[in-house]
């Protein structure tokens, strides 16, 4: 196990390099050079400045070298300072990266709240009535644009009921407890309708797989009950790939949610890294990318761990 | 020759003989709701293609902008009214049809063909080579897809050394969403098609291919890829649900198709912000995106029954630390939220 | 299990409407966009004017009828009232010397008093060769500064032109607090200011509101500043929320979330034509018409369109006041050169260009560009007579317009692609270096009576050489119009200078290095409960009064 452990920790290791070098090629892809964007706040600037500013930022290196400054720095804990906000970026993620948490986990922690039983329950009986009202609504669930979702949800609920706010975060207000809590109501629903269908299509998929299986079988010939085979034979093993999944998702409740974030005025770490991207906010941009792609490895990491603990074929040694 | 261990769909190398086919399509017969769904995908493909001839029909083209009628209501002219700039809505439906399906099937079949060809080297060569393909495919996966997605559609083509002109053209949107999707969308057919072929390495009917002297060209095409076609079909098939849903969300942040083009997507995207002046501009894009998706996912699955029953669970190996994911056809990841 | 329901029903109910107590001192505005910084030096946007108008003030400004005002100063120096005068400057030529005083009572927020120092040391922070301030010229032009005591200054300008009395552009910085942050190193000054690293340090503001709280890229919070010195405040606290997404904003102020969007950061026009129409009887809704200057920069280098009979079909062969009709109301009316109608030195004796496709079709047959049925037009080289508009990806209507004029274009037989980008890129790549291979559409926001000196002078035209300096993106280059502008700079009597001003429209309107589109109005929209805000329509927002406003249901 300690050595599993530490063969997938290098890996890991080889591709955040990797990644963050293809990442700081393509964002030196984007348009603008970050020299001239300084030239056109200062008019006054010579030639012998330009060539001095490339020196500092070290412009004039070859971009194999710059990567490498950008990485030592980057492991040294210095992201640099975001030119779009101008502030280090590392105070900027803070802030964004709480408030997405906050979102991003109380959706999943919803979703999964829905998906379990209602994979499960749609497995144990598949092509019936009741699996295919499941796997209706979680087909329809995926199949919505997010922001037309997410616009529908504020006309409704904020605009014509005035039950819920259309957006913020209510930090303004200093709401706090329920007050704070009603401002995360819509955007919330709004991930887990988008992400709920694919949870539950994912669950049934993974207890249907393990109800067909020879021990289920056996332990069906053994006379458990129903509900014994499925709690204790066939759970644990269904609930394997679903570890799986939650490993890749990991990752994604750390870069945020773009649209709903958008529509919400939530101002989490999927409108830092968009509006750094768009900006052309190299340094915000690479941490954000960054980090966004460190988490998902590390959750994927835990998800081959988690899923070797849980299967009983591996032996832990 | 020797016969598949069992009789399902993909284990045949030459479909010649229909029974496996036949089995499948009264599987999916099975499936009302599959039916139902290519029904209406192939309605929407056809109604799309028959565009032009709506336009001659109603004497007007989807780009006709008539400011003294915006907002119009349906009628004879319009049979879905008129949007913010007075065009005709159901004709740049059509239009926008043509595109969105478009989009949708070319980077779900680009996609195919990557994965296809990185997971067959990877199964059929095993090595090295394997586990590095494995590795890269690993980390393609664990990239967030959205933020990178932005990337890509942000960055300058021309500091790439492509020509002003084609990045000024109309169409160059469209390619490039085309084909940054299909950069990153590779990975499951990738992981299913390298699954599939390393059983199949291994099976009577290739080694006896192989003891005769076939080369490695030869016996892909004529024995691997004819029995792993099954899944890429399901995986694609799902995946162009999929990219239309990526596409409207690229158009949302001002980075998919340009206008005038018009696809579901920016349409929906230009809708929402009249949604207040006219609702109805936006229920149109927006159901018909999720007609076409919650169509394709229903034939995918629909498909996913008939052709491949799962009964034969050991075309999915234990060889990688990830290979649980394999058995599932669908990027699990949450992109477009 | 129901009578904890039942408690947490009464925490919510109680919750909110605690929460709509606390909203009802609040005045909560709607804004689009987030200023890169608060620091009053370091950039200037319209969403930045906005927001520091509540909480600092300029020295001078235009106020409502567009004539130069005193905020931070007792009275605007002039040659007649003895408080500008001509020195003679060491280089020999002239200069002119203004003699300013600041109010007696004035204070920071935290009760420092403001002073000739922060006005000295404001001068030095901007005239450090190592801060990029974002007007460096205003500082290049002050040769010498002068305390006379506390409160009296004199600064000496290196010309005198006809705005030498307006001393704009110098942005006050707290001596006190903001010195020793710069004299530990001025080169990184700018990141260690405490305008960026604590902006809700009272001693950095003056208005009659202080910054208290911020939330990067989403909002602000302003309340009532103690010690500000002028017309107390009727409302007590203003909240600035920031939303990228305008049909959330528009949401946002039906559900009663925000109370008012300001016409200069807020809904676009056409927005807020549309929310009138369905919403009007219950908003007071405003329109204002304002000196941004909406148009087509044409590159003028850029081979089909450096002709200028091309130039003038496109604008024959487009119906403005269509669009204005239909778009926007009969707001946004077309406009017939950079000078807006309501200015002092406007005049309409110009070529006018109404819709005219027979002129346009004569124009560009002339210019060797035919047409043969509804083909496209060729020259005789059978090249095709085609070009791209660029635009920003962030305005909604900028893209309904090219749209229009994209098909308008079409049927006059050329061929336009449409490419949009987001603003960084389009103003800070595409524009700058002169990449765009066809015309640009996009707007700027002047002061009255200004001198589109970096706009049309040749020296202006961005390149390598002067670090893509000057904002001549046409490339247009007419020694004429070179002359006119050096003359009405140095002229100072009104009245000679209206026909030089009239003689540049003319030949502006003539050559056409951009197509005007209009002068674009804005619209407010306020509660009707809320009164006081006068809209300027220049670049000097309606924040700067804010003082004024107050509300009826209190």
């Amino acid at each position: 196990m300690r050595r599993f452990i530490f063969n997938r920790l290098w890996q890991t290791a080889l591709v955040m390099v990797l990644v963050s070098f293809g990442a700081y090629v393509l964002i030196g892809l984007m348009p603008g050079d970050p020299i001239d964007l300084m030239i056109t706040a200062n008019p006054a600037i010579t030639s012998a400045d330009v060539a001095r500013l490339k020196g500092l930022y070290g412009l004039d290196q070859p971009l194999m070298l710059r990567w490498l400054h950008w990485l030592w720095a980057a492991i040294n804990g210095d992201f640099g300072y975001s030119r779009l906000f101008t502030q280090p970026v590392t105070t900027l993620i803070g802030p964004a990266l709480v408030n997405s948490l906050k979102l991003m986990l109380a959706s999943w922690a919803l979703s999964l709240a829905i998906a379990l039983p209602a994979g499960i329950y749609a497995a144990l009986k598949p092509q019936s009535f009741r699996d295919y009202a499941i796997n209706l609504a979680a087909f329809a669930g995926v199949s919505i644009p997010p922001f037309w979702l997410g616009l529908v949800a504020i006309l409704v609920f904020a605009v014509t009921l005035h039950w819920l706010p259309a957006g913020g975060t209510g930090q303004l207000d200093n709401a706090s407890g329920w007050g704070g809590l009603r401002y995360m109501i819509l955007p919330v629903a709004t991930l887990t309708i988008a992400s709920v269908g694919s949870h539950i299509r994912f669950v049934r998929g993974s207890m249907i797989e393990v109800m067909r299986q020879d021990f289920i079988r056996t332990a069906r010939a053994k006379g458990l009950s129903e509900r014994g085979v499925v709690i204790r034979h066939a759970l644990r093993n269904g609930m394997m790939p679903v570890v799986t999944l939650l490993g890749l998702e990991f990752g994604s409740l750390f870069s945020g949610a773009l649209i709903t974030e958008t529509l919400f005025s939530w101002p989490g770490m999927g409108r830092l890294i968009y509006n750094a991207v768009i900006g052309s906010d190299y340094n915000l941009a690479m941490a954000g990318l960054m980090l966004a792609t460190l988490v998902t490895l590390i959750g994927n990491l835990l998800a081959d761990i988690g899923y070797k603990l849980l299967d009983p074929r591996v032996k832990l040694s | 020759m020797t016969q598949p261990r069992k009789g399902s769909a993909g284990a045949h190398p030459r479909p010649k003989s229909a029974s496996p086919w036949r089995l499948a399509a009264q599987r999916l017969s099975r499936h009302k709701l599959a039916w139902v769904s290519l029904l209406i995908l192939v309605l929407f493909a056809v109604a799309s293609l028959c565009a032009p001839v709506v336009a001659h029909f109603l004497g007007t083209d989807a780009q006709a902008v008539d400011l003294f009628s915006r907002y119009g209501p349906p009628g004879p002219g319009h049979p879905l009214g008129t949007d913010e700039l007075g065009r005709d809505v159901l004709l740049r439906l059509l239009y926008g049809g043509q595109v969105s399906l478009m989009v949708g099937v070319s980077s779900a079949l680009c996609a195919a063909v990557i994965g296809t060809i990185i997971g067959v080297i990877a199964g059929f060569r095993g090595g090295w080579i394997d586990s590095f393909l494995m590795r890269f495919t690993d980390g393609v996966i664990s990239l967030p897809l959205l933020p990178l997605l932005i990337v890509l559609a942000a960055i300058d083509p021309g500091k790439l050394g492509i020509p002003r002109d084609i990045i000024n053209g109309e169409s160059f949107s469209l390619y490039r969403i085309i084909l940054i999707i299909a950069l990153f969308g590779w990975t499951t057919v990738a992981r299913l098609v390298r699954a599939a072929t390393l059983a199949l390495r291994e099976r009577e009917f290739v080694m006896a291919a192989r003891a005769l002297g076939g080369g490695p060209v030869r016996i892909v095409m004529r024995h691997i890829l004819p029995n792993v076609i099954t899944p890429i079909i399901i995986a694609t098939t799902l995946a162009v649900g999929n990219v239309i849903l990526m596409e409207s969300v690229l158009s949302f942040l001002g980075l998919g198709i340009q206008p005038p083009v018009p696809s579901w997507g920016n349409m929906l995207t230009h809708a929402q912000e009249f949604i207040w002046d006219a609702p109805l501009l936006a229920l149109w894009p927006g159901l018909l995106i999720f007609i076409t998706v919650i169509a394709v996912n229903f034939l995918g699955d629909g498909l996913q029954d008939a052709l491949d029953p799962r009964a034969d669970t050991d075309t999915m190996p234990e060889t990688g630390q990830n290979d649980t994911q394999a058995a599932q056809w669908n990027d699990p990841r949450e992109t477009t939220s | 299990m129901r009578k904890l329901i039942g408690i947490l029903l009464l925490a919510w109910v109680t919750l909110t409407s605690a929460s709509i107590a606390q909203a009802n001192e609040t005045l909560k505005i709607g804004i689009s966009g987030y200023p890169e910084t608060l620091h009053p030096s370091f950039s200037s946007s319209a969403v930045q004017s906005y927001i520091l108008g509540f909480v600092r003030r300029p020295i001078m400004v235009y106020n409502h009828d567009w004539k130069i005002a005193c905020m931070l100063c007792d009275t605007v120096p002039s040659f007649d009232n003895g408080l500008a005068k001509k020195v003679p400057l060491a280089d020999g030529k002239e200069g002119v010397q203004l003699s300013l005083s600041l109010p007696q009572n004035a204070k920071w927020g935290d009760g420092v008093p403001l002073t000739t120092k922060d006005v000295a040391f404001s001068i030095a922070v901007g005239q450090n060769t190592n801060v990029a301030v974002a007007d460096k010229e205003v500082f290049d032009r002050i040769v010498d500064f002068n305390v006379v005591d506390d409160h009296h200054f004199t600064v000496t300008l290196d010309r005198i032109d006809y705005t030498y009395n307006a001393f704009m552009g110098v942005e006050i910085l707290p001596a006190h607090l903001e010195k020793p942050v710069f004299d530990q190193d001025p080169a990184t000054y700018q990141k260690r200011s405490l305008y960026v690293t604590a902006p809700a340090t009272p001693g950095l503001w003056f208005g009659p509101y202080l910054v208290t709280k911020v939330i990067t890229a989403s909002a602000v919070m302003l309340e009532e500043n103690p010690y500000w010195w002028g017309k107390k405040p009727q409302i007590a606290a203003i909240q600035l929320r920031n939303f990228e997404n305008t049909a959330a904003l528009e949401a946002s102020l039906r559900a009663g979330e925000i109370d008012y969007t300001p016409g200069e950061v807020g809904l676009s026009l056409d927005k807020v034509i549309g929310f009138e129409k369905r919403f009007g009887d219950q908003y007071d809704i405003s329109y204002k018409k304002g000196l941004s200057f909406y148009h087509l920069d044409v590159n003028t280098d850029f081979a089909p369109l450096g002709d200028r009979r091309v130039r003038q079909a496109l604008l024959y062969a487009i119906d403005r006041n269509e669009i204005s009709q239909k778009l926007f109301a009969g707001k946004n009316a077309p406009t017939l050169d950079f000078i807006h109608p309501d200015d002092p030195v406007f005049t309409d004796d110009v070529p006018h260009y109404p819709f005219n496709a027979a002129k346009a079709d004569e124009l560009l047959n002339n210019a060797g560009w035919a047409r043969t049925g509804n083909a496209m037009r060729k020259n005789a080289a059978g090249d095709t007579l085609h070009f791209t508009l660029y635009g920003a990806t962030e305005s909604s209507t900028g893209q309904l317009i090219q749209q229009v004029l994209q098909n308008r274009w079409k049927q006059a037989g050329i061929d336009v692609d449409i490419l949009n980008q987001p603003a960084r890129v389009l103003f800070g790549e595409t524009l700058p270096h002169r990449k765009f291979d066809g015309v640009a559409m996009f707007g700027w926001i002047s002061a009255p009576e200004h001198l589109p000196l970096t706009i049309l002078k040749s020296d202006q035209i961005p390149s390598a050489k002067n670090h893509y300096e000057g904002q001549n993106y046409t490339g247009y280059n007419n020694p004429k119009v070179d002359a006119l502008i050096d003359q009405i700079e140095l002229e100072l009597d009104f009245n000679k200078r209206v026909p030089l001003w009239h003689e540049l429209q003319k030949i502006y309107a003539a050559d056409l290095p951009a197509l005007p589109l209009y002068h674009g109005e804005s619209g407010f929209i306020f509660p009707k409960w809320l009164k006081g805000i006068r809209p300027t329509g220049h670049m000097y927002p309606s924040s700067l009064w804010a003082e004024q406003w107050y509300r009826t249901d209190q």
